[in-house]
């Protein structure tokens, strides 16, 4: 508060007064005596104004914030949830958590994921492997790749005879060098992708030396069980265009064939 | 938690009111600390030492500020036109006394003021002295009584005044002064200043 002439007239003696003050003052007490009467006036004011306070009782509050909560009844704005401080620190406090289980989830799968990569290969890889082996070795198959695939296939139909599970199995190729290779290709066979059989044509990668007898394995289908090698030859109208070209067969297909295999051996 | 929200301490008078207004019950709150206690004394000082009617008019002034917010002039300062509606509170009410019983108001007893000097002989002085200058300031006419009780009891300054009453401060100084004048005449026997240096 800026000092005011009654200020002055408090805190200073008559004689202190300056010639703008004395000018001031001078229209209401012209003399020492009356400034000192003022003076005492104003400073016992003072004491009685610094006097004991009064407080206002609690039940007048009491009645007042009741009739604030009928005034505002009606149109009083409550404070959103998720403006209260409890509820922000809450939120933080779940979304640190969140994020602390997140990544020590994902590190837990990446440990289990590298274990079971270190121990088992995967499928992919043995077909990936199987058919690079293939391609390397396509030239080198002999007439010994027909009577191999019709044993091979022969396992199979008896594993099939034995378990409801589906079969899966690669090209005779693949089989005869996995065969070759690795004695446990039976194994191999029962636990590749279940109710699909590869069946490559194989007449692409028999060179003209192949004999006859060898071209009339090939695999024909037919709605009706194969009893004849013609049941069971391949039309060449309808050779695929491309060599090695793989073609999901379906289960009727490869019965017929193993029908005709099982009835000639 | 004043980490996310402003606490309500720091809001000026204004803000409060704008927030009451639209039904906030903490700004209220706010509002009331502030100025609940200092009325309730103003109301004291004007009406008599009657603790009960300045208790009654505290209530009312408030009861007013719920019902009409709107009535804030937002052309002035809070403080100011919290202190002319409690002025005008206590004017109707020195009407109302006219009516009833004359202008002979009964002064109430005086509050015992406890100074901090331990002598007897001045606390005595001071009560004696007290008991006359409220004899005094009731016997002033009302313009040189509020004005003087809103200057020197309350501390409110000559600028302030002169908003709360629509006077202008030359006015008001002149009242002030007319007002200092005529107790200091009633208060001769009494050399406070003289008698606290003694002590």
């Amino acid at each position: 508060m800026d000092k005011d002439i009654f200020d002055i007239i408090d805190q200073k003696e008559f004689g202190q007064l300056n010639s703008n003050e004395l000018k001031e003052i001078s229209d209401f007490c012209s003399s020492e005596s009356e400034f000192n009467a003022i003076k005492n006036t104003i400073s016992g004011a003072k004491m009685t104004g610094n006097g004991p306070k009064l407080t206002t009782r609690n039940s007048t509050k009491d009645k007042l914030d009741v009739a604030f909560a009928n005034q505002y009844a009606n149109n009083r704005k409550y404070v959103s949830y998720y403006w209260k401080p409890m509820a922000q620190i809450a939120s933080v406090l779940l979304v640190v958590l969140a994020g602390w289980y997140f990544f020590n989830e994902n590190k837990v799968t990446d440990k289990v994921q590298m274990a079971s990569e270190s121990n088992v290969q995967p499928k992919e890889n043995i077909i990936e492997s199987n058919k690079l082996n293939h391609q390397d070795h396509t030239h080198e198959v002999t007439s010994n790749v027909t009577s191999t695939h019709e044993k091979t296939a022969v396992k199979v139909t008896q594993n099939r005879s034995k378990s409801t599970v589906p079969i899966t199995t690669h090209s005779p190729e693949v089989a005869s060098k996995k065969q070759a290779t690795n004695d446990n290709s039976v194994l191999t066979y029962s636990t590749i992708q279940p109710a699909i059989i590869e069946v490559e044509e194989v007449s692409e990668m028999i060179d003209t030396k192949v004999s006859k007898k060898q071209q009339e394995q090939t695999f024909k289908s037919f709605s009706t069980p194969a009893l004849s090698v013609n049941d069971i030859a391949v039309d060449p109208s309808k050779k695929p265009a491309k060599a090695h070209q793989t073609y999901i067969a379906p289960i009727s297909k490869q019965q017929n064939v193993l029908q005709y295999l099982s009835l000639k051996y | 938690m004043s980490w996310f929200q402003k606490s309500y301490e720091q809001y000026t008078d204004e803000q409060l009111m704008k927030k009451l207004a639209s039904g906030n019950q903490l700004a209220f709150d706010e509002l009331y600390a502030r100025y609940a206690n200092v009325l309730l004394n103003y109301f004291h000082r004007m009406l008599w030492k009657d603790r009960e009617k300045a208790e009654d008019f505290v209530h009312d002034l408030f009861l007013k500020i719920i019902q009409n917010p709107n009535s804030f002039d937002t052309s002035r300062t809070f403080k100011t036109w919290i202190y002319s509606v409690a002025n005008n509170m206590c004017k109707n009410e020195y009407k109302k006394q006219q009516v009833r019983a004359g202008s002979n108001l009964p002064l109430h007893e005086y509050t015992t003021v406890e100074g901090k000097e331990t002598d007897a002989l001045i606390k005595t002085h001071f009560s004696f002295f007290n008991e006359a200058f409220n004899k005094q300031l009731y016997d002033l006419d009302e313009k040189h009584r509020e004005v003087f009780i809103m200057r020197h009891l309350e501390g409110l300054s000559i600028k302030e005044i002169s908003s709360i009453l629509g006077v202008n401060e030359g006015t008001i100084k002149s009242r002030i002064f007319y007002a200092v004048k005529q107790l200091s005449n009633g208060l001769t026997a009494f050399n406070l200043k003289n008698k606290t240096n003694h002590g």
